[in-house]
């Protein structure tokens, strides 16, 4: 099995964990969650510390994708569950037979049918929903306002890297990819790897633009 | 190839939530373990956004796009966030000046001017022939200079030309972009808009003191209880009309216990007449409900009897209980 992993520090899958502790006072199940338990999970996932943190955080994106594929509304309160679930798991000493991460997965999978069953997700396709409600309007203020913000977060990110994200994600289709490969070719790098710098990159944007979004919408209500 | 389509298709269906169960947990099992494969299934995430913000998905994968997509709050913001990226992409590429080029790509050699040339010409030698001389290089050399300069603006024009051509690409692709968002736009309002006015046109019918249904079909309501308690409960009657075609089967559900449902008719003796499966539950004022329509033919006359069984989200299927339908035919 190959991960790759930023080199991201213990330290902030250690800030996380703090924070969702301070966050979930009145969760039963975070209370339950102990700081030992939680750093016998990060050593299950790597005996270096530094690794670890990293690994860690890996683990968390990838539920939250998994949760998203799946189609749940809420996937990082559904992955931070997993990973509860997954630490005490290993803190009570149970034996894992495969590794961690296929562990994970099955918990991931156990607590997605949980949700099935709770009455706040009970939820149908969008055309058994077409007589009662139709489907949510394309309002031109809304483009609008996400652009601004688009342009604001571009503003935040290195010429480097808004000159990739133009040019990597310039037309579609065959175009798209042939640009690619020139783009690559240029920078001397492969698709794989130009793949995952545009990615990283995309993410952080739409992160900070989702925030800008949200802040600004506040503000104008 | 023909692997890497199918691969490339699998990916696709799960992404707009269309896999079997056991497909579904085979990749999962898969990018869970191979990093390269997450990424892959991430790509392919992003390639379906963009593709669906620049309206370039086809008929079909765009309302399955939808169905998929813009029933989730999350996944909604980021059919924005990429509608957004391809509009700043776009005028992005537009406002960009054409990169700096002449036709061939080479430089202009300009003729040496300048004190050199005419020190040069000083030390040619004189006479009537050298005039003679004089006169055809002048000739030639005006030529020559009027050649280069016309060159040079011919040369001038052509990259002015072709800037103006780039921009008006970048325009035309921008345009084309907001005609093809302008026509999906359309088109939902239309398709709206024929749902509304058919909706309408029902209901008309509906309050009209001279409405009398026209199609052959029956409406025939049952609750989960029937089902529940098999033994204690008499059967129910269904009277199929002569020329009824159809039985449009409802079955109220106080609870949304399952995702889907699946309805089988049976004979007394267990021998299947009609079964249709993956029916998804409807809200419904009452709580939710099912609507199955069976053709009347399929039911026997006398005792009939309808299995529900639940399917969970993971596919597994679950027997809720039978009812029997006693089917008078007149």
């Amino acid at each position: 099995m190959t991960r790759r992993i930023a080199p991201t520090s213990s330290k902030s899958a250690w800030h996380r964990y703090q924070t969702r502790m301070e966050s979930a006072q009145s969760s039963r199940t975070e209370r339950e969650l102990t700081p030992e338990a939680f750093k016998k999970l990060l050593a299950k996932l790597d005996p270096n510390p530094e690794t670890a943190g990293g690994k860690y955080e890996e683990l968390r994106r990838q539920l939250i994708k998994f949760f998203e594929w799946r189609g749940s509304f809420y996937p990082d309160e559904l992955a931070d569950e997993t990973l509860n679930r997954l630490a005490r798991k290993i803190d009570e000493g149970e034996e894992i037979e495969k590794n961690v991460i296929a562990l994970s997965l099955g918990i991931a999978r156990f607590v997605f049918l949980e949700t099935l069953k709770r009455p706040d997700n009970r939820r149908m396709e969008m055309e058994e929903l077409a007589t009662v409600a139709a489907p949510p309007e394309r309002r031109e203020e809304d483009d609008d306002l996400w652009v601004v913000c688009l342009r604001e977060c571009l503003r935040g990110v290195s010429d480097e890297n808004r000159e990739l994200i133009i040019e990597y994600y310039q037309d579609e289709g065959r175009a798209r990819i042939k640009d690619r490969k020139i783009l690559a070719a240029r920078l001397g790098i492969s698709l794989n790897a130009l793949f995952s710098r545009a990615k990283r990159t995309r993410d952080k944007l739409e992160e900070c633009v989702t925030r800008c979004v949200k802040r600004k919408s506040k503000g104008a209500t | 190839m023909e692997r890497l389509q199918s691969q490339e298709g699998l990916i696709r269906r799960y992404l707009l939530g269309e896999l079997s169960a056991a497909e579904q947990i085979a990749l999962e099992d898969e990018y869970f373990s191979d990093q390269s494969k997450y990424d892959q299934l991430c790509q392919a995430e992003d390639e379906l956004l963009d593709r669906y913000a620049r309206a370039a998905l086809s008929e079909a994968d765009r309302e399955r796009f939808e169905r998929s997509y813009l029933t989730n709050p999350r996944r909604r913001r980021r059919v924005m966030f990429a509608r957004a990226l391809a509009q700043v992409v776009d005028e992005e590429l537009a406002a960009r000046p054409p990169a700096p080029q002449t036709a061939g790509g080479e430089q202009i050699e300009r003729p040496d001017t300048g004190l050199s040339w005419v020190s040069h010409l000083a030390r040619l030698p004189r006479g009537p022939h050298f005039a003679l001389n004089l006169a055809a290089a002048l000739i030639i050399g005006l030529g020559g200079a009027w050649f280069v300069i016309e060159t040079s603006r011919l040369r001038a024009r052509l990259a002015e030309a072709l800037r103006e051509g780039e921009t008006q690409r970048g325009r035309a692709q921008t345009q084309a972009r907001q005609v093809a968002d302008l026509e999906a736009q359309y088109r939902r309002l239309a398709e709206e808009r024929e749902r509304l006015q058919a909706q309408l046109q029902a209901v008309k019918e509906k309050a009209s003191p001279s409405y009398r249904p026209t199609s052959p079909s029956i409406l025939f309501a049952l609750s989960i209880s029937a089902f529940r308690d098999l033994g204690g409960q008499e059967p129910r009657a269904l009277i199929i009309p002569r020329g009824a075609e159809e039985v449009r089967l409802r079955l109220n559900l106080p609870e949304h216990e399952f995702p889907g449902y699946q309805v089988i008719l049976l004979t007394t003796d267990g021998r299947e007449m009609f079964a249709r499966k993956g029916l998804r539950p409807q809200a419904t004022r009452a709580g939710y409900g099912v609507i199955v329509s069976i053709p009347a033919r399929k039911f026997a006359s006398g005792d009939n009897v309808l299995a529900l069984s639940g399917i969970s989200g993971a596919g597994e299927v679950e027997t809720i209980g039978k009812a029997i339908v006693k089917v008078r035919r007149r």
